[in-house]
C-alpha cells in the first residue's frame, strides 16, 4: 500500500455482448476504449439445425453470419439446399448472439452500447470475451476498496495537510477531469459535489461507510464495489471514516500531483503515469493501527515496545504493543502492506 | 493418532492472518493435546505430521433448477451442509429473458453450477435453455465453470449436451440422501483442492458435534462463528449430522456480510447503549478488513456479539425455511466454537446461546477452549477419512478437557409461577420464577433444576455462570423504539452480569 514504481498489469472485466477489443500487442493509453459492445433485448429464438434438416453439429458449416454479427431484419443466417432452399433468417435487426447445442440461433434486438476505457498506459496482453488486460510501467498506490467506474485524469492534491478532511467548498467546475486527492476523509456530501463538478474520482485515506451508503446504496460493502454507469469514483486508501494518510504516502501524492493517473475500481489501486525519476519518496512502509473499538485507522510512526499479554477494558486479554501513548493490541498494529 | 504412527504431530487451527497450533502426542492410544501457540499464516511446523484446519477455497455455486419446490429444496440443503456460497439461483419458471439470466449467471462468477430437473417434460426444455444461457454468459470468462448435472436421467444426457465445452459431471438425484451426500462430497472435494494437510473447518466442526453427542448419549449442537464463516452443526448419539453452514458470514472479515443480510438495524438491536448506525457501520467495515483484529473497547467487543448473534440467527431463518431448524435446535448440549468461544465472560456466550439460538428446551452449555475442540475436529475428521481409527475412543478424553462448561440454561414459560429449584454439588438454591425475568443461581457440575410446570426435574451440567433461568418467553421480543430496546438488553446484560464496566474518564 506504499508507493511502487514498476511493470503492472490492469485487467478490465468485459460485459456480454462484446463487438470490438483491442488486440494483443496494441499500445494503449489510460482512457482509450478497448472494448466496445451491446446490450441485447428479449433474444429470439430461430430454429437452427432441425429447421434446416441438419445434424445439430453441422450447423456451422451452413452458417452464413458468425456469432456475435450484427445483423438486420430478413438476413441470411444459415442456408441449405440450391433449387429447394431452407433457411435461417434473422426475424429482427439486431446481433446473432448465440448457437445452441441443439442447433438453435438467438437474435436479440440492440438496446444499447457500451464501452470499456483502459485505466492503464501500456501494451495488451490478454484479449478476449471475458476481460482485456493491460500491462506497462507506472507508479502504483493500493487501497483497501475501490468504488464506482475507473476513473481517468489528472491528478490534484485537494488539501493542505494529510489530517484535512476535503471541504465540499473546496471542490469547483475548476477541478473537472481530476483525480482529487481528498486528505483523511471525503463525506458524502463531498463526492457528491465532486461528481456534480465533473472531478473524475477522490483518493481518501478515510470514507465514512455511512457516507458510501448515501452515494452507491444500502449493499455497499468494505470489499468495493465497481460500476460502469456514471457514478462517482472513490478509493478509499487505509480505513472507513476517518484515517489521515502516512507522510510518505502524502509526499509522493504532492509529488506526483498534475501527472496523468487512473483509478482501478476493481483492483483498488491508483495508478500514476509519471517517470520513475519522480521523488516520490523514501519507501519506507510506515504501520497503522486499529482503534480497539474498530472506529478509526490512523499511521503510527513513533517508537514502540512489545508488552506481552494485557487485559484490555474490554476484558479481552492479548499481546499488546505499547506506543507510548497507551497499549494497543498487537493484532491491531500492522504495516501498510500487509494484506488486508 | 493411534499406536503406530508417529508419537507427535501438529494441529493448526487457521485464523484470519494466524494459526493457532496445538502439538497433539499419543499416549497409549490416546491423544493429548498441548502447548497451544499463536503463529503467523505460513509459518511451517517443524513436526512431520501436520494438519491445518481452515476453510479451504470459497467455492461460488449457482443453481438452474426446474419447477419443482422439492428438488430444489434437496439442492440447498446440500448446499447448506456442503459449505458453498449460493451466487445465484436460476428457475425455468422465470420470466427473464436469455440474455438476463446469462447476465445474471456471468455477474455470480460461479466456480460451479448445478443443473437439476426433476420432471424430463415438464422442465427439460426450460433448464437446458438454462444451460445455454450460462454457456452463453460464461463465454471467455475463465476458469470456465464445472458443470454438475442430477436429476431425471433422460435430461441429464441433455444437459450434457447443451453444457459442451463445459467440464461436465453426472452426479445421483440430490432428492435422495445418496444424491444429497454425493454432492456435498464432491463440493468438499473442490473446496479442499490437492492439500493433503486441510481438514475443511465445517467438516472438523461436524466431527466434534459427533463426539460431543457420542460423549454424552444425547443429540449435541456445535454453533462456530469464526471471522468469515458461521456453523451449526449437530449430531444424534448415534452419529447422524444435521449442518449449515455459511461461508463469508461471520465476525471479522464476513462482518460487512451479515449487515447487508440481516440489516444493521438487526445488528444494532443487540447493542445495549445507543449507537447511531454511521457509526456502527464504520466499525463494521473496519473490522471486516483487518484480519484478526482484537477487540480492546467495550463497543468493539459487543459489536462482534451483536454480529455473531445475527450471523447465527440468519443461518437458523435459512435452515427453518428448508424444514431443519427444529432438528438442529433439538439439542441436551450446545457448544460454542470459535470467536463467540473467546469472550472474556461465560454470561456473554450464555445469552449470545440463548438468544441467537432460541433455546426452548434446558440445554447444557459449554465452550472451546482455544480451538483444542477444533483442533480434536480436525483430528477426528482425517482419522474418518484417511488414517483409520475410532475416534471416539481415541478423542474422548481429550475432547472432555477441551469442552469447558459455562451454564446450564433453563427456559421457562413466562406464564409460570413459583420457585425454581437447583439441586447441585453444593446444596440447594431456589429462587422466584418472575414473568420476563433472566437470573443464574451458583452451581457447578450435573444438576438438577425443578421448575414450575415441569413435572420431572432437567438434569444438566452448569459450568462458570451456574444455571441460568429464562423466563423471558419465546420467541426473545425486542422492542423496535431505542428508548425501550436500549433499557431493555441493557436490563438483560446487567442480570448476568455480562458487561465489563465503564472505565473511570
Amino acid at each position: 500500500m506504499t508507493w511502487r514504481y514498476g511493470q503492472t498489469s490492469v485487467t478490465h472485466a468485459l460485459p456480454l455482448g462484446v463487438a470490438s477489443r483491442a488486440a494483443v500487442g496494441d499500445t494503449v493509453r489510460a482512457g482509450d476504449a478497448v472494448a466496445t459492445g451491446t446490450t441485447q433485448g428479449s433474444p429470439i429464438r430461430v430454429g437452427g439445425a432441425r429447421a434446416l434438416g441438419l445434424e445439430a453439429a453441422d450447423i456451422d458449416r451452413v452458417m452464413r453470419v458468425p456469432i456475435g454479427a450484427e445483423v438486420t431484419r430478413g438476413t441470411v443466417l444459415a442456408r441449405t439446399g440450391r433449387r429447394f432452399a431452407r433457411a435461417a433468417i434473422a426475424p429482427v435487426d439486431g446481433r446473432l448472439l448465440h448457437r445452441t447445442a441443439s442447433g438453435d440461433l438467438f437474435v436479440a434486438p440492440v438496446t444499447g452500447r457500451w464501452s470499456v476505457r483502459s485505466a492503464m498506459d501500456g501494451v495488451v496482453v490478454r484479449s478476449d470475451d471475458g476481460a482485456v488486460t493491460v500491462e506497462g510501467d507506472a507508479w502504483a498506490l493500493g487501497g483497501i476498496a475501490g468504488y464506482g467506474p475507473d476513473a481517468i485524469g489528472d491528478l490534484h492534491v485537494g488539501v493542505d495537510a494529510p489530517t484535512d478532511e476535503l471541504a465540499p467548498r473546496r471542490i469547483d467546475v475548476g477541478l473537472r477531469d481530476r483525480i482529487v486527492v481528498a486528505g483523511a476523509r471525503v463525506a458524502a456530501e463531498a463526492i457528491t459535489r465532486a461528481h456534480a463538478c465533473g472531478v473524475s474520482g477522490l483518493v481518501a485515506g478515510g470514507v465514512p461507510a455511512g457516507g458510501l451508503r448515501v452515494v452507491y446504496g444500502d449493499g455497499v460493502g468494505a470489499h468495493g464495489q465497481g460500476a460502469v454507469d456514471d457514478r462517482p469514483t472513490v478509493l478509499c486508501l487505509l480505513g472507513f471514516g476517518s484515517a489521515p494518510l502516512p507522510p510518505a504516502v502524502y509526499l509522493g501524492l504532492v509529488a506526483l500531483s498534475g501527472s496523468r493517473a487512473a483509478i482501478h475500481t476493481a483492483s483498488a489501486r491508483l495508478l500514476v503515469f509519471a517517470g520513475a525519476d519522480v521523488p516520490v519518496g523514501s519507501g519506507d512502509a510506515p504501520e497503522l493501527v486499529l482503534a480497539g473499538d474498530f472506529g478509526a485507522v490512523r499511521p503510527f510512526e513513533g517508537a514502540s515496545s512489545f508488552a506481552g499479554p494485557i487485559q484490555f477494558p474490554s476484558e479481552v486479554v492479548a499481546d499488546a504493543i505499547d506506543t507510548g501513548a497507551g497499549h494497543v493490541p498487537a493484532a491491531n498494529v500492522l504495516p501498510i502492506d500487509a494484506p488486508r | 493418532m493411534t499406536t503406530g504412527r508417529p508419537q507427535r504431530a501438529t494441529v493448526d487451527v487457521a485464523h484470519e492472518a494466524r494459526l493457532v497450533r496445538w502439538a497433539v502426542t499419543d499416549r497409549d492410544g490416546v491423544a493429548v493435546l498441548s502447548d497451544p501457540t499463536t503463529v503467523r499464516t505460513g509459518e511451517g511446523p517443524t513436526d512431520p505430521t501436520h494438519l491445518v484446519v481452515g476453510a479451504g477455497h470459497p467455492l461460488r455455486v449457482a443453481l438452474l433448477c426446474g419447477a419443482d419446490a422439492a428438488a430444489e429444496r434437496a439442492l440447498r440443503i446440500a448446499l447448506l451442509a456442503a459449505g458453498a456460497e449460493l451466487v445465484a439461483v436460476r428457475t425455468a419458471r422465470e420470466t427473464a429473458t436469455f440474455t438476463e439470466q446469462a447476465e445474471a449467471l456471468r455477474a455470480g462468477r460461479p466456480d460451479l453450477v448445478i443443473a437439476q430437473v426433476a420432471d424430463h417434460r415438464r422442465d427439460g426444455d426450460g433448464v437446458e435453455t438454462l444451460v445455454e444461457a450460462l454457456r452463453y454468459g460464461c463465454r471467455e470468462v475463465g476458469p470456465a465453470p464445472r458443470l454438475l448435472v442430477a436429476g431425471d436421467p433422460r435430461a441429464t444426457q441433455r444437459l450434457r449436451a447443451a453444457g459442451g465445452g463445459l467440464a461436465v459431471e453426472i452426479l445421483p438425484d440430490p432428492r435422495r440422501a445418496d444424491g444429497r451426500s454425493a454432492l456435498v462430497r464432491r463440493i468438499r472435494d473442490l473446496r479442499r483442492g490437492t492439500d493433503l494437510a486441510l481438514v475443511l473447518r465445517d467438516e472438523a466442526i461436524e466431527e466434534v458435534a459427533r463426539l460431543l453427542a457420542s460423549r454424552d448419549g444425547a443429540p449435541a449442537l456445535v454453533v462456530d462463528v469464526a471471522g468469515g464463516s458461521t456453523s451449526l452443526a449437530h449430531a444424534t448419539a448415534t452419529g447422524l449430522v444435521t449442518a449449515a453452514h455459511a461461508p463469508g458470514l461471520g465476525c471479522g472479515s464476513g462482518a460487512d456480510r451479515v449487515v447487508a443480510r440481516a440489516g444493521l438495524d438487526a445488528v444494532r438491536r443487540w447493542i445495549p447503549w445507543a449507537v447511531d448506525a454511521p457509526t456502527l457501520l464504520e466499525r463494521v467495515f473496519n473490522r471486516a478488513r483487518w484480519p484478526d483484529a482484537v477487540a480492546a473497547d467495550r463497543l468493539g467487543l459487543i459489536l462482534v456479539l451483536a454480529l455473531a448473534h445475527e450471523a447465527i440467527g440468519h443461518l437458523l431463518t435459512e435452515a427453518d425455511a428448508l424444514g431443519i431448524g427444529a432438528s438442529l435446535r433439538a439439542a441436551r448440549t450446545v457448544t460454542l466454537c470459535g470467536m463467540v468461544a473467546r469472550v472474556p465472560r461465560a454470561s456473554q456466550g450464555v445469552l449470545l446461546a440463548a438468544d441467537a439460538l432460541g433455546l426452548t428446551d434446558a440445554s447444557s452449555l459449554s465452550r472451546d477452549d482455544d480451538d483444542a475442540l477444533v483442533a480434536i475436529g480436525g483430528l477426528a475428521g482425517r482419522m474418518r477419512a484417511v488414517d483409520g481409527g475410532d475416534p471416539h475412543r481415541v478423542l474422548a478424553a481429550a475432547t472432555a478437557r477441551a469442552a469447558v462448561p459455562l451454564a446450564f440454561v433453563v427456559p421457562a414459560a413466562p406464564s409460570r409461577k413459583g420457585r425454581v429449584t437447583v439441586n447441585g454439588y453444593d446444596g440447594l438454591s431456589d429462587d422466584t420464577l418472575d414473568r420476563g425475568a433472566l437470573f443464574s443461581l451458583p452451581a457447578i457440575g450435573p444438576v438438577e433444576v425443578r421448575v414450575p410446570g415441569i413435572a420431572a426435574p432437567v438434569r444438566g451440567v452448569a459450568g462458570a455462570q451456574g444455571v441460568v433461568v429464562d423466563v423471558r418467553g419465546r420467541p426473545v421480543a425486542l422492542p423496535p423504539r431505542d428508548a425501550e430496546r436500549v433499557p431493555t438488553v441493557a436490563r438483560w446484560y446487567a442480570a448476568l452480569d455480562a458487561l465489563a464496566p465503564e472505565p473511570a474518564p
